[in-house]
């Protein structure tokens, strides 16, 4: 019994290496796949746009991590304008139900809120009316009537 | 058909011209896969990868080497990036290469006459060795076309088949396996 290896004895053993596996049932199954491979590459653009998120665990993350920003932005917005109506409803009430609190330290002179004066007109929060200036709408309806 | 009229096919799409030339040549790049990679799972893997890398980048392939020389490159490249992605893998922690694979492999090559001892043996062999042998030895490949193929020198190709050898031989004889066995 041989036991003693030559490069040759090597060479020969690897090529009969090469001789396994010529014919076997991959054959047909590995050209199937490829063949389904590149039939379904060869499909047109629009039919690869078709986007399942259950398909894989990553697209479930994005797919949830985009609802929740979206929702995010929608209540955030939707709450910081309701806040900002309140807020003006509390101003105007404040306003409205303590009529003291309208009348100034100057004499001649009475607080109008800016809820209830012209938009234009000061910028101010209080605009400052003189007590004696009878040029004001009522006055002249007045002179009108008599 | 002949291999450069299905070589024409494939760059105009044709499938058919894809099926010849995986005829001619599926048995050497099988070979060359199963025993790079060692598994007959991870090469018919490999086959099916490397030919539809043939059918996509063959307008790539201007003619100036054999074609054969070409798709072996592609091959090897292909196994080599295989076992260099296992290596990361495996240095990751991640398993590979189920064991009733093997035995399986075994057994097949038993049944065709061969020896299990030299598919141990080759496993043992680094990738770049492993691929210089086995391209010299089984596919015929001249030296510079390997040089070409991995990016080596011819003096280094050289000397990864001659140390590839020295292995084989050294580890042959010291697990007591006669000529006749294999």
């Amino acid at each position: 019994m041989k036991t003693k290896w030559e490069d040759q004895d090597i060479s020969k053993a690897l090529k009969d290496l090469a001789k396994v596996g010529q014919n076997g049932p991959w054959v047909d199954h590995v050209w199937n796949k490829i063949e389904d491979h590149i039939v379904e590459s060869k499909r047109s653009f629009l039919d690869h746009k078709i986007w399942r998120p259950w398909g894989h665990p990553v697209r479930w993350v994005v797919a949830a991590s985009f609802l929740f920003i979206a929702f995010s932005g929608v209540f955030y917005h939707m709450n910081q304008q309701d806040s900002m109506d309140k807020a003006d409803m509390v101003s105007y009430l404040i306003n409205v139900s303590e009529p003291t609190a309208n009348i100034g330290k100057e004499t001649n002179f009475i607080k109008v809120s800016p809820l209830i004066s012209e938009a234009s007109s000061t910028d101010r929060d209080v605009q400052l009316i003189a007590d004696d200036d009878h040029s004001d709408t009522f006055s002249a309806d007045d002179a009108i009537l008599l | 058909m002949t291999e450069t009229e299905a070589l024409d096919r494939c760059r105009a799409g044709d499938i058919a011209g894809l099926h010849v030339l995986y005829e001619l040549h599926r048995t050497k790049v099988y070979n060359l896969s199963w025993r790079m990679l060692g598994t007959q799972q991870d090469a018919e893997d490999a086959v099916q990868e490397v030919f539809i890398k043939v059918f996509d980048r063959v307008k790539n392939y201007r003619g100036d080497s054999a074609f054969s020389t070409w798709l072996y490159r592609m091959t090897t490249n292909h196994c080599l990036d295989i076992l260099r992605r296992r290596k990361i893998l495996s240095f990751m922690g991640f398993e590979n290469a189920p064991e009733v694979e093997d035995k399986k492999e075994d057994g097949r090559a038993m049944n065709l006459g061969i020896s299990p001892v030299i598919t141990t043996a080759l496993e043992k062999l680094p990738d770049k060795q492993k691929a210089c042998l086995l391209m010299r030895e089984m596919e015929d490949q001249s030296y510079e076309d390997i040089a070409k193929v991995l990016g080596l020198s011819l003096g280094s190709v050289k000397s990864n088949i001659h140390r590839a050898k020295a292995f084989l031989k050294e580890w042959l004889e010291k697990e007591g396996v006669s000529v006749e066995d294999v």
